[in-house]
């Protein structure tokens, strides 16, 4: 009786000491659930170290996709569109697939024939309405044609649909000032050219500056002082030159300028709505 | 009352950022950056018109501008702006350029549209005004 | 049947046993990483043991390691977080006031003065802390130095034995000061004073030169009555530079003050043996 209680014991402490020995904190189910932690708590560099050091184990899909997430959650577009290419054709290809599509988006790069190749190849309801919804978000800021308009309506909804509409409007046709115009304006009138871009103090400033000068210039004329109205003239084209060439910038920053907030306005308006992310990619953290 | 902003100011982390890229080692320095808009007063150029340029810019640096008090709200100042747009631009563009600026210089209405530097001053950067410029970002 | 309960409490003690060791030697684990400076990844370590400490039992040294890496990677803000997580799980009152003791040496380096005071404040009034009353005073002495109210730093240095070398350098930093109003009263009364007093003679001459010579044409120009160009040069041209005198004597006297306050911060940290933020 004493020995076979002797010999289960040392049968129950053996797999414990060798569990010890050989796997410890750092077994591979065990660094699996810490490196899921770590990609909850969003400390997503650590945990991508942890996938890559579980995937040069054993390599595996799953792996692969968790770095890219990663990658992604990091902005790192550039090494997620890399990790979620090569697994295009891989057991988490269509999630793969769609994820690509976006990092491509992300990165400004044009996914039009992208998407091409991958339509009708997503057999998931959930995914082929997120790639459609991509695809026509790419094709919004492309500048969409009339025509194609009306599928939005019947890929998204309520008053979202509104909102993309006008988005595509603007994007369409954007809301620009012509340097040509605004430089021509100034021209006739110093400073019309920076009140047309909606630079009023800068444009009034102008007309003061040059009208002032060219005052001085007259009376000095007027009076008799020659050189001091040669110096004044001098200064009345030094200013109204400025003038000209200042509205035809205005005019080309007010574009500039106007092109940015709208991607700003769009880019955060799609992160909001977080379209094109697949469902169990933030369902597995509380 | 100060205490409760400072201690708002230091709650919100930005954690997970913070280690989104490995990093090493660093000194806590106890001394504080002094902000001081160093001038670049060696006279040099590609060219005599740089070198002139330049050579002036000193000149009138050395008498009149670092006597005279901030006078200039913007960051680069006026006389700086002009040797950065002729360097980035040419002698007629640059010239332009500096002519655009000083009117706004004497812009007494708004001036809400600048971003203000840890200087504050408002920024200001020459290459926002090049005819060749792509973008309305500013450093 | 007994001899069958007795098997069962002896396995699960050792693997309580065995699970109890391999915490303990991730914990020196962390430790020769931290020793080693190798920060992030002991801050990694420290959390994988962290994670597996179902217990919490430690929970205070974990969250001490990281805050500790954190500060060493000059990350204030994330070892403030941290040490705040440690003295959460301190287990008795000298880990709780050495911990709040690391968070307000935080908040001393990144200039967080009012917070590091209210928090000196909090610990003041705080019975169990009654005995350590001249650390705290350190403590606030630091703080001051910080806050560049140098004659106050030496007020809280005095009194304590071990730091008499601190005030001495408090004082002499004091007196080696310039005096900003003075600066700027001087240059008031005569253009360019203020500068050569704080040592900047070509710029203190240079602004004499300007308003002697545009003080001269305005009031000149009053004497002739040409009211205008005496008005011209004297607001676009007297005034400017007299203003410009102004300002250069305040901006001269506070930038010397800040190289004095430099040297003396840097000099702080390289040579100053005792007890430091």
């Amino acid at each position: 009786m004493m020995q076979k209680t002797i010999f289960f014991v040392l049968l129950s402490i053996f797999p414990s000491l060798l569990f010890s020995q050989a796997s410890g904190l750092f077994a591979p189910e065990k660094r699996k659930a810490f490196a899921d932690y770590l990609f909850c708590e969003k400390d997503y560099l650590r945990a991508s170290e942890e996938y890559e050091a579980l995937n040069n184990l054993n390599k595996n899909d799953s792996l692969s996709y968790s770095i890219g997430l990663c990658f992604l959650k990091m902005n790192e577009y550039g090494k997620a569109e890399d990790v979620f290419y090569q697994l295009r054709n891989s057991t988490l290809g269509e999630e793969s697939r769609l994820l690509y599509l976006k990092t491509s988006f992300l990165l400004n790069n044009n996914i039009e024939e992208k998407t091409d190749s991958f339509s009708n190849q997503f057999g998931n309801k959930d995914l082929e309405t997120s790639f459609r919804r991509l695809d026509l978000a790419a094709q919004i800021k492309a500048g969409m044609s009339q025509a194609s308009l009306h599928s939005l309506d019947t890929n998204f909804e309520g008053t979202d649909v509104q909102l993309l509409r006008s988005f595509a409007e603007n994007f369409s046709h954007p809301n620009r000032k012509s340097p040509f115009a605004a430089a021509l304006f100034s021209a006739v009138l110093p400073g019309a050219g920076k009140i047309y871009t909606k630079n009023y103090g800068d444009g009034i400033t102008s007309l003061i500056v040059t009208s002032l000068f060219s005052f001085l210039w007259y009376d000095n004329f007027r009076a008799g002082h020659p050189t001091r109205a040669w110096i004044f003239a001098g200064l009345t084209g030094f200013f109204y030159w400025g003038n000209v060439y200042g509205s035809y910038i205005s005019a080309r920053n007010y574009n500039l300028e106007k092109a940015e907030e709208l991607n700003n306005e769009f880019d955060s308006f799609l992160n909001s709505k977080n379209y094109f992310v697949p469902k169990k990619i933030e369902g597995s953290c509380k | 009352m100060k205490f409760v902003f400072l201690s708002l100011a230091f709650s919100f982390s930005l954690f997970g950022q913070t280690d989104w890229l490995r990093w090493q080692k660093a000194e806590i320095k106890y001394s504080e950056k002094i902000d001081t808009a160093e001038r670049n007063y060696s006279i040099n150029g590609s060219n005599p018109f740089e070198f002139l340029l330049k050579a002036s810019a000193v000149t009138y640096w050395f008498f009149i501008s670092d006597v005279d008090g901030d006078n200039c709200p913007f960051d680069p100042s006026c006389s700086s702006f002009l040797l950065e747009s002729v360097k980035a631009s040419n002698l007629v563009e640059g010239t332009l350029m500096f002519a655009d600026r000083f009117t706004r210089d004497f812009n007494v209405f708004n001036r809400s549209n600048y971003r203000v530097t840890k200087n504050r001053r408002l920024a200001d950067p020459p290459e926002k005004y090049l005819l060749t410029n792509a973008s309305t970002k500013v450093k | 049947m007994k001899s069958r309960w007795l098997l069962f409490i002896l396995v699960i003690f050792f693997q309580q046993g065995f699970a109890q060791i391999q915490l303990e030697e991730q914990l020196a684990f962390v430790e020769s990483l931290f020793a080693q400076e190798k920060y992030f990844d002991a801050i990694t370590e420290a959390k994988r043991l962290s994670f597996f400490d179902s217990s919490n039992q430690y929970s205070y040294k974990v969250n001490s390691l990281i805050a500790e890496s954190y500060k060493s990677g000059n990350k204030l803000s994330e070892a403030v977080n941290y040490f705040t997580k440690a003295e959460r799980e301190s287990r008795n009152p000298e880990e709780l006031f050495s911990t709040k003791i690391k968070i307000i040496k935080i908040n001393i380096l990144r200039r967080a003065f009012y917070l590091a005071d209210h928090q000196l404040v909090e610990l003041e009034r705080d019975t169990r802390f009654i005995a350590d009353s001249s650390s705290l005073r350190y403590w606030r002495g630091w703080n001051y130095l910080f806050h560049d109210d140098w004659q106050q730093a030496a007020d809280e240095f005095s009194g304590i034995d071990s730091a008499a070398a601190l005030k001495n350098i408090c004082e002499e930093v004091q007196k080696r000061k310039y005096s900003v109003s003075f600066a700027k009263g001087i240059s008031a009364v005569l253009p360019g004073a203020g500068q050569i007093y704080t040592g900047n003679y070509l710029s203190g001459i240079l602004s004499l030169g300007w308003n002697i010579l545009f003080g001269y044409l305005t009031v000149q120009a009053f004497s002739a009555e040409r009211v205008f160009d005496g008005m011209a040069v004297g607001t676009m041209l007297w005034l400017r530079f007299y203003d410009g005198n102004l300002s250069n004597a305040e901006k001269f006297a506070v930038e010397k003050n800040e190289i004095i306050n430099n040297e003396t911060l840097n000099f702080l940290q390289k040579n100053y043996q005792g007890l430091k933020p």
